[in-house]
């Protein structure tokens, strides 16, 4: 310390030790402080980096404390930092508890901010982000994401939709084992009779579609890219007619011949690496969840949805099933659960579910039963059985 | 007469615990948005707390230039992200029918971008640091800065790691060499065979490594059977050289940081940095064993009390107990009579996830990032303390697009 330790022989000023940076030098100078109560000012006196002695005079109403060093400690004692907003970037160090205490009884504005500027840019910003944001997601993304999944060649099809029923798996199972297949010998012989016989009514290739029994309690179904539809157990319980769940596996293979469950895998990929940008890192397995979540309760466009009940309606006869067999199952379900309340599912949780059951009954006006069922009794007793 | 000027940091847990619980729920309460004023709030804690020669630093960075800095980076990062991700997974189907490639070719085109991004964001960290009331900057270089990282990235991978040294010093002196603090602009001294030795042992584990990755490749194609003792002993190998590696690593980063840290001056002020491997050791061992313990410990009070709440609401969840959380995220406890919807499944799953992730991430900050810090911090002491007078203030340096890249990608996740 040289400059600021004054000669022992000169007078010494009065006031408490404090320290203190000009904002001017990186130099910390020992300062004396005193509250002047008449002139409404603290005084900082202390010996520049020239060697000259100076005195500050700080009025109180010009203190602020410097922002997030409100509550500083040293130690077990509290250290204040002020400035003064006509010097922004001079500091003074209060380590006296006494002036302290003075100081933040009688200055007045000492936590008052510089206005906030710029909220039009915010506001601007904001809007512009989101703008955009919203026109990657809903516009850019799902018309790039149209184009390419014609173009994906079926064997990468598949990979996508074994992939996707990986994630399906793991996230509805419990713990570390993946949701289990059910693999019932004679409930699979009776499900592969099914996938045969709607194949063959269908405009599908052969190999087009592979059916798969999930056991979850769910009552669902959904189509994954490459042409696997899943069932969920709990549709092949609430079922009370194999017919029931022809349709709606039907329903399904619509979607996989129009592809959405591919365009809408694509999507979720863009949509979801903008989303976790969004949101940031925290949400990272959150997304995962979501899309997961997605996967089951893929909401197609209407459109979509629509066209994939008219493909239903159209294959079932050749079938020999009425294309309103989907009803009878809706109306129970609507009748155990409400329109859409505690049924998660994409088949159920349309808002226009009443719609679809009377476009089915009007669909099933021209069909004529021949009296053949589609399956018999005891397969669908063995289907029924199939996670056994 | 060379004053030396020692570095005290006000070091207790309690408020940084607080601080860091609260914001960290604010930022789960807001989908996130929060955490632009979480960092800028836990910044200014972590600032302060450390005081060269009595005067505490400042972080006078603000949220919500964090935040506007982000909205500009994300108009061009989620067309970037968005379609690029697509193309790319798309491809990688088409082509593989995988989906490794994509990630492999998304990772080399982020090294850049990463490099560039936290460059920036260093940016700006340095124009709203202060000490003593004078302004920290860093000129602006983040082209420049890439493409050299870029040029030293490519000589440490022909040269199969030996030139990471190299690397690290270059990179460092990059950046020290354009660093100011007011009117003083700093220098990187040293050179980087300096940290050739420390390196060795991590530069021998790696090839190691390499060796017996390329070992087991090339005796599963030729089936020598007279060295098939050799291949047992592979895996062995190579589990002690990764652990051997991972050992030795840290222990460079500790050394590296002390050698750039002893050869920085700014004008006639220097730096004496005597950081500690072994306490860097067992402050992050221990650490991270307190911060699994109390996570652990606070997600299972979690879990419990939702678990409560869960049974008043579905009677039918009464036999779980306090495991009806668990039972409710995992699928188990779904759709029977009683029993709440798949919505609420997966709506607890991503409760539990959340908060574990929160409360490890908060107990991290207290228990390992904190005192690793402020271990760095205490064992600083400037050297030349007399030419600080020297150095006169700079004018403000406005950085204006904050860390928005570096946000986006989460970099400098630390604080
Ligand atoms: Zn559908």
């Amino acid at each position: 310390m040289t400059t600021s330790v004054r000669s022992p022989w000169g007078p010494r000023p009065e006031g408490v030790l404090c320290d203190f940076v000009d904002g001017e030098s990186a130099h910390r100078h020992e300062v004396y402080v005193q509250l002047r109560p008449n002139e409404a000012g603290l005084s900082l006196s202390y010996t520049d980096d020239r060697g000259q002695a100076q005195t500050w005079i700080w009025p109180l109403a010009q203190l602020r404390h410097v922002e997030g060093q409100t509550k500083l400690k040293w130690g077990p004692a509290r250290l204040g930092v002020f400035t003064n907003v006509m010097t922004p970037t001079a500091r003074l160090y209060v380590r006296d508890t006494d002036m302290l205490h003075d100081i933040e009884t009688r200055a007045p504005s000492l936590r008052r901010r510089a206005p906030v500027t710029g909220r039009g840019r915010l506001m601007g910003l904001i809007a512009g982000a989101t703008g955009s944001v919203a026109l990657i997601v809903f516009f850019l993304i799902p018309l790039i994401a149209d184009q390419l999944a014609t173009l994906l060649p079926i064997e990468g099809e598949r990979a996508l939709g074994e992939k996707t029923y990986q994630q399906v798996r793991e996230a509805f199972s419990g713990g570390f084992v993946p949701l289990g297949e059910c693999a019932d010998e004679q409930g699979l012989a009776a499900l592969k009779q099914m996938e045969t016989k709607l194949l063959a009514a269908s405009t599908l290739a052969s190999d087009a579609v592979q059916l798969t029994v999930l056991d979850f309690d769910m009552v669902n179904a959904f189509a994954l890219p490459g042409g696997r539809i899943v069932v969920m157990r709990g549709l092949i319980d609430a079922a009370e007619t194999p017919d029931e769940v022809a349709a709606v596996i039907a329903h399904e293979m619509g979607h996989v011949d129009h592809r959405d469950p591919t365009r809408h895998a694509l999507r979720s990929v863009g949509t979801f690496g903008v989303l976790s940008l969004v949101f940031g890192d925290f949400a990272g397995g959150t997304m995962v969840l979501m899309g997961a979540n997605q996967l089951v309760n893929a909401q197609y466009s209407q459109a979509a949805e629509s066209a994939a009940d008219s493909y239903a309606h159209e294959m079932l006869p050749r079938a020999g099933i009425s294309p309103g067999a989907l009803a009878p199952l809706f109306e129970r379900l609507k009748a155990e659960y409400g329109d859409s309340e505690g049924l998660a599912s994409h088949l159920a949780s349309h808002p226009q579910l009443g719609d679809r059951v009377t476009r089915a009954q009007s669909a099933a006006e021209s069909y004529v039963d021949e009296g053949v069922p589609f399956m018999s009794n005891m397969a669908w007793q063995r289907l029924r059985q199939i996670c056994d | 007469m060379a004053q030396l000027l020692k570095t005290d940091v006000e070091g207790r847990l309690v408020p940084l615990l607080s601080l860091s619980i609260w914001t960290a729920a604010l930022s789960v309460v807001t989908l996130g948005f929060y955490r632009f004023w979480m960092k800028t709030r836990l910044r200014r804690h972590f600032w302060s707390a450390i005081r060269p020669d009595r005067t505490p630093l400042e972080y006078v960075g603000k949220g919500i230039e964090k935040f506007t800095g982000f909205l500009i980076a994300l108009v061009i990062l989620a067309l970037l992200i968005g379609v690029v991700a697509l193309i790319l997974v798309y491809a990688s189907f088409a082509l593989f029918q995988e989906e490794y490639e994509a990630y492999l070719i998304a990772a080399v085109l982020a090294i850049p971008l990463i490099y560039f991004a936290s460059y920036r964001a260093k940016r700006y960290v340095y124009a709203r640091t202060r000490w003593r009331g004078i302004r920290f900057a860093l000129e602006p270089a983040a082209g420049k800065y890439t493409a050299y990282a870029m040029g030293q990235l490519f000589l440490t991978l022909i040269s199969a790691g030996f030139f990471w040294p190299r690397m690290t010093f270059k990179l460092e002196k990059f950046r020290t060499d354009r660093t100011f603090f007011g009117t003083q602009r700093l220098n990187q001294g040293g050179r980087w065979t300096g940290l050739i030795k420390p390196f060795l042992p991590v530069l021998i584990s790696f090839w190691v490594i390499l060796g017996a990755i390329g070992g087991a490749v090339w005796f599963a194609a030729g089936e020598e059977s007279a060295l098939s003792v050799w291949v047992g002993l592979v895996p062995l190998l190579s589990i002690v050289a990764i652990f051997g590696g991972l050992f030795f690593y840290t222990r460079y980063r500790v050394v590296a940081l002390r050698y750039m840290a002893n050869h920085k001056t700014a004008g006639g002020v220097g730096l004496i940095s005597s950081a500690s491997f072994p306490r860097i050791l067992w402050l992050n061992v221990a650490g991270y064993i307190l911060t699994n313990l109390f996570t652990t410990l606070a997600s299972l009070v979690v879990a419990g009390v939702a678990s409560g709440v869960l049974v008043l609401v579905f009677p039918g969840l009464r036999d779980f107990g306090l495991f009806a959380t668990g039972a409710v995220s995992d699928g188990s406890g779904l759709g029977g009579e009683g029993m709440p919807s798949a919505e609420v499944g997966v709506f607890f799953a991503i409760f539990v996830y959340t908060s574990t992730l929160l409360f490890f991430s908060v107990f991290r900050q207290t228990f390992v990032l904190f005192p690793v810090w402020r271990h760095y911090a205490e064992t600083l002491t400037l050297t030349g303390g007399e030419h600080l007078r020297d150095i006169a203030q700079r004018a403000r340096d406005e950085a204006g697009e904050a860390e928005g890249m570096a946000e986006a990608f989460d970099l400098g996740a630390a604080i």
